[in-house]
C-alpha cells in the first residue's frame, strides 16, 4: 500500500514539474522518496535482527546467572 | 552417593562432556541446600579435559597444582588433595561444585580408582558423582563402577552402533539415551530410511531425549563458558533440552 502511495506521489511530482510547478514538485518528490524507502529500511533492520547470533565475546561478558530449573 | 557416566562407547565428539558438565552444574545448583558438596565431577580425560579447563577458566591454572595424575602416578597418597572447589554467586544464591582432573596421561588403575571413589563417598559425602571419561578405547576400566549410564549419541550410525555395542559391558542402570546435535531439517537416516529417533529407539531400547544442534552452545564452548550459566532457555533450544534432561536425572537418580 505504501509503495503504491509512494509511486502515485512520485508520479504527481513529475507531473507538476511538467506543468512548471517546481517549488511544489520538489517537496512532493522528497515525500515520495521517503514513503518508498521507509518500509524497505524497516525490512532490512528486521532481517538483520533475525540473522543476529550470539558471539563468544558477548557470552563471555555476560554475568553468571543461576540455571533456570 | 550415586554415580553417573555419559557413555558413547568408542565414539568421541558426541557431547558427553557438555552433558556431564552442564548437568553436574544444574544438579549442584538444584541440590545446593541438601548437601555441603552435592555433586562431584571427575574428569578422567588424559591431559586437561575440556570440563576442567572450563571450570579452571585458564589452561595455566592447573600448572603446579596436584592433580589426579599425581595420585595415579603414586606421587600423592591422599586422592582428595587433587580435588578443587568451584563456587558461583548468582542472584538466586551461591552454589558449588567439587571437581578433579588429570593433567597428564597416566595409567588409571582400577584399584586406585576404587579407593578414590570410596574416599569421595565417605569424606565429601556428595549426592552424585559424575564421571566424564574419554571414549572407551582411551578410558580406564570403569565397568561396574558406576550406578547409572546415560548413553549419548549423535545422528550418526557409527555413534549409535558404537554406543550400542559397548553399552552392555558398562554395567549399571541404563538411563534414557540422549540424541545430541539433532537437526530437525535432517530427521531421516539415509541408511535405515527411518527417523533418527526411531533408529535410536530400536538400537538402545528407549526413545531418546533430543538435544538439538544449537549455535549458541557452540559459541559458549568457544568462550569457555558453562552453557546453563550463561544462556537462557528462551534463546537456546540446546540449553532448554539439557535443563529438561537434568530434571529427568534429578527425578531418576534419587
Amino acid at each position: 500500500m505504501k509503495t503504491i502511495i509512494g509511486l502515485v506521489v512520485n508520479a504527481a511530482a513529475f507531473l507538476l514539474i511538467g506543468i512548471g510547478l517546481l517549488y511544489v514538485a520538489v517537496p512532493l518528490y522528497v515525500a515520495s522518496v521517503v514513503i518508498l524507502l521507509w518500509p524497505k529500511r524497516r525490512q532490512v533492520e528486521e532481517r538483520k535482527e533475525a540473522a543476529r547470533e550470539l558471539t563468544p565475546d558477548e557470552i563471555k561478558r555476560r554475568p553468571v546467572s543461576a540455571p533456570e530449573v | 552417593m550415586k554415580s553417573l557416566i555419559f557413555f558413547s562407547g568408542t565414539k568421541g565428539g558426541t557431547g558427553k562432556t557438555t552433558l556431564a558438565l552442564n548437568t553436574a552444574v544444574v544438579l549442584a545448583y538444584a541440590w545446593r541446600n541438601d548437601a555441603q558438596y552435592p555433586v562431584v565431577l571427575l574428569d578422567l580425560t588424559p591431559g586437561l579435559g575440556t570440563a576442567s579447563l572450563i571450570l579452571l577458566g585458564d589452561y595455566l591454572a592447573a600448572w603446579g597444582r596436584p592433580s589426579l595424575s599425581d595420585y595415579f602416578a603414586g606421587k600423592i597418597s591422599d586422592p582428595l588433595r587433587a580435588f578443587y572447589l568451584k563456587r558461583w554467586t548468582t542472584d538466586r544464591g551461591d552454589f558449588q561444585l567439587v571437581f578433579a582432573y588429570l593433567t597428564q596421561d597416566v595409567n588409571v588403575s582400577r584399584r586406585y580408582l576404587e579407593y578414590l571413589v570410596q574416599n569421595v563417598e565417605t569424606r565429601l559425602r556428595p549426592k552424585l558423582l559424575v564421571i566424564d571419561a574419554p571414549p572407551m578405547a582411551q578410558s580406564p576400566h570403569l565397568s561396574g563402577l558406576v550406578n547409572f549410564v546415560a548413553p549419548v549419541v549423535t545422528p550418526d550410525i557409527s555413534a549409535i552402533e558404537a554406543t550400542k555395542y559397548y553399552l552392555g559391558s558398562m554395567g549399571g542402570t541404563r538411563l534414557k539415551p540422549v540424541l545430541n546435535m539433532y537437526m530437525p531439517e535432517y530427521q531421516i537416516s539415509a541408511v535405515y530410511l527411518a527417523h533418527w529417533e526411531r533408529v535410536v529407539e530400536r538400537s538402545l531400547g528407549e526413545p531418546p531425549h533430543i538435544v538439538p544442534y544449537d549455535k549458541a552452545i557452540q559459541a559458549a564452548r568457544q568462550a569457555l563458558e558453562i552453557e546453563v550459566l550463561k544462556l537462557r532457555p528462551s534463546e537456546s533450544p540446546g540449553v532448554r533440552a539439557i535443563l529438561e534432561y537434568a530434571k529427568y536425572l534429578s527425578a531418576k537418580l534419587l
